[in-house]
């Protein structure tokens, strides 16, 4: 089939015979509607954000997502907003409204902030405006501020706002997708459909959020015979809090998992903003993120110092591999082919005390010259149970199982921390490179430690 | 003037527009039946090139046209190159060698972008590579990289005035120091692109460009192509930001404009993000070696020294201007009896570098800001009491060693007014506690005099029947809402409402001539050229209202229900004058119909806007993180026409000056190779960064143009750069570091001071 649909501003739109690499983005501009812009192609500017519409427990809501980073297939079956269609009918949107007191300069950026503005607008239950919302859009001219007070001046939608009235109703489910138009866009919507798909097309891309994937189709003109979308995959999408571990769905958007943890892991919590933007995590995933492999993501070193363990799946059944053993070289992992990441579990109880700790030029949303994690329980003030989960020191994310061997059993106390601070920078020998030099890297390793000790020291007292 | 629109913060007319995403930039014009360009661009930084083989590429579906240099002219973008420089043209395409990585080298037209894309990827270059000299030092001393030329030394000066060497023999204390001003990229957020179309029956053609200068892109193609000037229309749409960035004419523009008049066809280039870091100009760029001598009680003796510019592959039409702009405003606000100052331009194998948003005053202030401070700690001074010691009092206008005329000042008073709302003794006697507590604060100050306006402009004004209006501007904005101001000048002169006018402007069909946005130029050239057309319009409404009123036209004066006479109660509306205008019968004698004025204005003087900021920080000792805390600014542009718009430019300009400090920098690696080329590797600030600004202004009326005006575009990013870092260094108590300062320069700085800096 060469033919799908998706709503769009609240019309039926159908899209034929256009390669399924066609992003979204691409897609609008050719089609006229020129208000999302393209500023770098590569999700990181939030010129180009849309609203898509997901379901909810209480019907639906409203999530701005980065639209040059959507495949086109992916949206099949699913609802999109644009700038254009938060003013329908002549008059200004109140998030529009609320911009036009200095927000705008140049205005390049403006729709994809209105967009990102609009989706914590319509967030149920807010109070006030999680100024969190912006973190995925970039702004040269204004400086921010008129862009921030504006976000803050912000009411709450009336009951007759037609969006407001659409979130809640449900959202359409997502069904199964196969899509040819030079290329194949497949979304199984079973397990055994996407054994077969995998069966019958081993070298298949698979697609989660498309937060990597996308990036190096815009950028480096990647093509894919076959792209293999996980995201109709219930299997994937698992949420629970069990008895022994909590499990996490491979196919569950950070954003998604932020919202149903609401804290209950303080390390995940921590981790987020520091990630990526709320652009990036409203489609990121943590199986995307594990499944990349890459050496500075900032995903692996925490699940490491949680424990984690991946849930590999594939026409055979399942198995549980450990994190520690899923990396395997540089941006490898332990996946056999015909096998997907299922689900994260993370393992209860937690460590009591966990910290991330992350040194990048920005701190927030950027690459990380080193990430950190650790988790610790102490009994009556000897180390009973540590891991530190790291990025950016070695060709995979890594345990640092030295140190944490060096400290079981000991006193929590500056002594100890200082020499544990030794034996972790003799530990590793990263890497120099433009983010930063190897000794910057190794000295972090100690420095980290020992602000991780500071910090729970504190907690102690 | 009875000011119900100067002065007042009215809400940008265009913002509807663009909150709706209706914003016209160049991506979103019309694009049926276009060919689309996409250049294969050098991998290498220096390399010879032996082979171009395009004949894969022109078999790919969709290519109209590959082109190497040799099936172009020898044509060339435009470069201001000063009689004592060294020019090196920028050519539309590589001849025979690459000297900067990202160099267009091959030209793929296509039906659709994306088949120009896969063609691009079948065009097949044999490169041998040479070695490359990204870094400034190095290539000085190499040999050329334009075999024509004698050396990369492009340009060299000296400014020399006072006796020097005494001043630093009697010397009290001298402080000395090495200061990079690191590569930046200006990055706005939309890229450049250009669209041109040739309509062979006018014989004409239309350039839609994302430029800040449509006039010069006009001459400069028109040059080129061999047309006249009335051959070629250049329009900007909106331009989504350009900092300086967009002034220069760029190879692409040229060659896109050339190929669509020999095709006859449309053809369109948009850049991409990672294409722009490479492309598009980078700011600052510089290395200064400076010593600064002072006397027992901290006042300036003398300044020495050299400021080395790494000018890139090729002189563009801003390259070579920042080195003598930096010189030019190296006295800053002090007074200096004895300069000697040299300044040399380097070609390297890097990216040309050009004007960004100050060109040429941010890396003055920065250097003079640095050194003050370090002069400050030698004698055991505080930074503002060095200052104050230090400061022009005039008379005004006053003239520098190095050859600006400030047109008036009051440096003094603004550092007082910063101290004064900021608190300074109480964030002085906060930063000493902090320290008991092991937390790291430091509170940095910025004084500085820059530079705004220059050229002329034209203005016009006309009112239609209905008493609507029409502002023509030869400026020619990319952000700024700078046609708000005038509309409130036409607003304040003729008495219509604002929501009444409109402005013309980026078009060279619609507008006389201009120059422009650049320098900060705009209000007070097109301003006043603004203000003077709309004069015209207002004597003779006057002359209008007078012969309706049967008054004598000096009696006249605008009232808020129309033109009335002066200590009576008779009047006319507007709407009578106009429906008269447009009357001949009904008109005096000696009047003619139509109501409309053009005018010119030359700025015959520069006008030196000024300030003092402040910034407060705290350093985290144990990864080097720096948080901006507060951020005070004082800012003297002259009257201000739009607090909301003076505002939105103090905040912006900031911006940029916070990233050039802690987060920005284009790093090449050793081959030349640009390392920092996407967003996620160049570090633009985001909104969590921003500090709560604490903007403040001060007033002092330029005398240089009737409007009493300065620019304001660029202070922010002249100023904020060394005042976070002075607060930076003075958290670590230390006397220099070079941008950006990463956390890890930062903490390697904290932690081992004599640690050796790694290597770029």
């Amino acid at each position: 089939m060469a033919e799908l649909s998706f709503q769009l501003n609240g019309k039926a739109v159908r899209v034929s015979d256009l390669d399924p690499h066609t992003t979204l983005l691409s897609w609008l501009r050719q089609a006229g509607l020129t208000g999302s812009k393209e500023g770098c192609a590569e999700g990181e500017c939030g010129a180009c954000a849309v609203l898509l519409l997901r379901p909810d427990d209480q019907g639906s809501r409203l999530e701005a997502v980065n639209g040059c980073l959507l495949l086109l297939p992916s949206l099949a079956g699913r609802e999109v907003w644009t700038v254009e269609g938060l003013s329908g009918n002549g008059d200004l949107h109140p998030v529009q409204q609320a911009m036009l007191q200095g927000g705008s300069q140049c205005g390049y950026c403006t729709p994809g902030f209105v967009v990102s503005m609009a989706a914590e607008y319509y967030r149920k239950g807010r109070e006030g405006f999680d100024l969190e919302a912006l973190s995925g859009n970039l702004c040269r001219c204004t400086g921010y501020r008129p862009i921030r007070d504006a976000a803050l001046a912000l009411g709450r939608p009336s009951p007759e706002d037609p969006l407001a009235r659409r979130l809640s109703e449900p959202a359409p489910p997502l069904g199964p997708l196969h899509y040819q138009a030079g290329p194949t866009y497949l979304r199984p919507a079973s397990l055994p459909e996407l054994f077969q798909a995998l069966e019958a097309h081993p070298q298949a891309r698979l697609v989660a959020g498309g937060t990597d994937l996308v990036v190096e189709v815009n950028q480096r003109f990647a093509r894919a015979e076959v792209l293999l979308d996980l995201s109709a995959l219930p299997e994937l999408q698992t949420l629970q809090w069990g008895p022994d571990y909590v499990e996490i769905g491979a196919g569950v958007s950070l954003s998604e998992l932020e919202r149903w943890l609401a804290g209950r892991i303080p390390l995940l919590s921590e981790w987020f903003p520091l990630f990526a933007s709320r652009l990036i995590r409203n489609r990121a995933t943590l199986g995307g993120n594990l499944g990349t492999a890459s050496p500075i993501g900032d995903g692996p070193p925490v699940l490491l110092a949680l424990e984690a363990e991946a849930v590999l799946v594939s026409a055979a059944g399942e198995r549980v591999v450990p994190l520690e053993r899923f990396f395997t070289g540089y941006r490898q992992t332990a996946l056999s082919p015909g096998e997907v990441i299922r689900a994260v579990r993370i393992p209860l109880p937690l460590a009591p005390q966990a910290r991330f700790y992350k040194v990048s030029k920005r701190r927030l949303d950027d690459i990380s010259t080193v990430a950190a994690a650790f988790a610790l329980r102490l009994e009556a003030g000897v180390v009973q149970h540590i891991r530190i989960g790291l990025g950016g020191v070695a060709a995979t994310p890594v345990r640092a199982y030295q140190t944490e061997a060096f400290l079981q059993g000991k006193p929590w106390d500056e002594r100890t921390v200082r020499a544990a601070a030794e034996v972790i920078r003799g530990e590793f020998r990263p890497i120099d490179d433009h983010r930063g030099s190897a000794a910057y890297r190794t000295a972090m390793l100690g420095n980290l430690l020992q602000k991780f000790h500071a910090e729970t020291a504190e907690v102690a007292v | 003037m009875s000011n119900r629109y100067i002065g007042q913060p009215m809400k940008r007319l265009e913002d509807g527009k663009l909150v709706r995403g209706q914003g016209q930039y160049l991506a979103d014009l019309p694009s049926e039946n276009l060919l689309h360009l996409v250049l294969v661009r050098s991998p290498y930084a220096h390399a010879r090139l032996v082979s171009v083989d395009t004949t894969e590429a022109r078999q790919c579906p969709g290519v109209v046209g590959v082109y190497t240099s040799s099936d172009l002219p020898e044509l060339y973008a435009p470069a201001s190159v000063p009689r004592d420089a060294q020019g090196a043209l920028h050519p539309l395409l590589a001849r025979e060698r690459v000297r900067y990585a990202g160099e267009p080298v091959v030209a793929v037209l296509a039906t659709s972008e994306a088949l120009a894309h896969d063609a691009a990827q079948n065009v097949w270059v044999e490169y041998e590579p040479l070695p490359a000299y990204a870094d400034v030092r190095q290539a000085e001393q190499a040999p050329p990289i334009h075999p024509q030329l004698p050396s990369n030394v492009a340009l060299a000066r000296k400014t020399t005035s006072g006796e020097v060497a005494p001043a630093f023999a009697q010397a009290h204390a001298v402080v000395s120091a090495r200061m990079v001003q690191q590569r930046v990229a200006p990055s706005p957020l939309e890229p450049r692109g250009v669209l041109a179309s040739w309509d062979g029956i006018r014989e004409a053609l239309t350039v839609w460009s994302s430029t800040q200068m449509p006039h010069d892109l006009r001459s400069a193609i028109a040059e080129r192509l061999g047309l006249a000037e009335n051959q070629v229309r250049v329009i900007t749409p909106d331009v989504g930001g350009a900092f300086g960035a967009k002034i220069n004419v760029y190879p692409e523009e040229i060659l896109v404009a050339y190929l669509a008049r020999r095709l006859g066809r449309s053809v369109r280039w948009l850049e991409g993000r990672s294409e722009s870091f490479g492309a598009t100009i980078h700011g600052r760029a510089q290395v200064a070696e400076l010593e600064m001598a002072f006397d027992a009680e901290g006042k300036i003796l003398g300044l020495r020294g050299r400021v080395v510019a790494d000018l890139g592959a090729y002189a563009l039409e801003t390259t070579l201007g920042n080195a003598p702009g930096t010189i030019l405003m190296l006295q800053g606000p002090y007074e200096i009896p004895a300069v000697e100052l040299e300044m040399v331009g380097v070609y390297t194998n890097a990216t040309p570098t050009g004007a960004y948003r100050g060109a040429g005053r941010p890396e003055a202030t920065y250097y003079l800001e640095r050194l003050m401070d370090m002069g400050a700690r030698a004698l055991g001074l505080d930074p503002a009491e060095i200052r104050r010691r230090n400061f022009i009092t005039g008379p005004f206008p006053y003239k520098t060693r190095t050859g600006a005329r400030y047109d008036s000042g009051a440096y003094g008073e603004v550092l007082q007014k910063l101290l004064e709302v900021s608190n300074y003794p109480q964030l002085r006697a906060e930063q000493a506690q902090a320290r008991q507590q092991g937390r790291l604060l430091g509170i940095g100050l910025c004084s500085y005099v820059e530079i705004t306006g220059y050229g002329w402009e034209t203005g016009g004004v006309r009112i239609n029947p209905d008493g609507s209006a029409v502002i023509f501007t030869g400026t020619s904005p990319h952000g700024q809402g700078t046609q708000n101001a005038f509309v409130q000048i036409v607003a304040e002169r003729l008495g219509l409402p604002p929501e009444r006018i409109s402005v013309v402007q980026g078009d060279t069909l619609a507008v006389p001539y201009g120059m422009g946005t650049a320098g900060s130029r705009t209000l007070s050239v097109g301003g006043s050229a603004v203000l003077k057309a709309a004069d015209i319009v207002r004597d003779k409404v006057t002359r209008i209202a007078a012969h309706l009123l049967e008054a004598a036209p000096e009696d006249i004066e605008l009232l808020e229900q129309g033109w009335g006479v002066r200590g009576t109660d008779r009047a006319v509306p507007m709407e009578q004058v106009i429906a008269t205008a447009f009357s001949p019968r009904k008109l005096p004698p000696g009047l003619e119909p139509g109501l409309e004025g053009h005018a010119s204005f030359a700025l015959r003087d520069a006008n030196y806007p000024f300030g003092a900021h402040l910034a407060l920080v705290e350093v985290d000792p144990e990864t080097g993180q720096v948080r901006i805390l507060r951020y005070i600014a004082v800012d003297d542009c002259g009257v201000v026409i739009n607090p909301l718009l003076f505002e939105g430019q103090q905040h912006g300009g900031i911006a940029q000056g916070i990233g050039q400090a802690l987060y920005e920098g284009i790093v090449y690696d050793q081959e030349g190779q640009n390392r920092t080329a996407n967003y996620l590797e160049y570090a633009l600030p985001k909104a969590d960064q921003m500090p709560p600004l604490e903007p403040h202004r001060h007033q002092t009326p330029s005398p240089t143009n009737p409007l009493g005006v300065k620019g304001v575009g660029e202070a922010g990013a002249i100023a904020a750069t060394p005042a976070v870092v002075n607060a930076v260094l003075d958290a670590l108590g230390i006397a220099h570091l070079d941008m950006p300062l990463t956390p890890e320069k930062v903490w390697r700085a904290l932690a081992h001071p004599a640690m050796p800096a790694r290597p770029r």
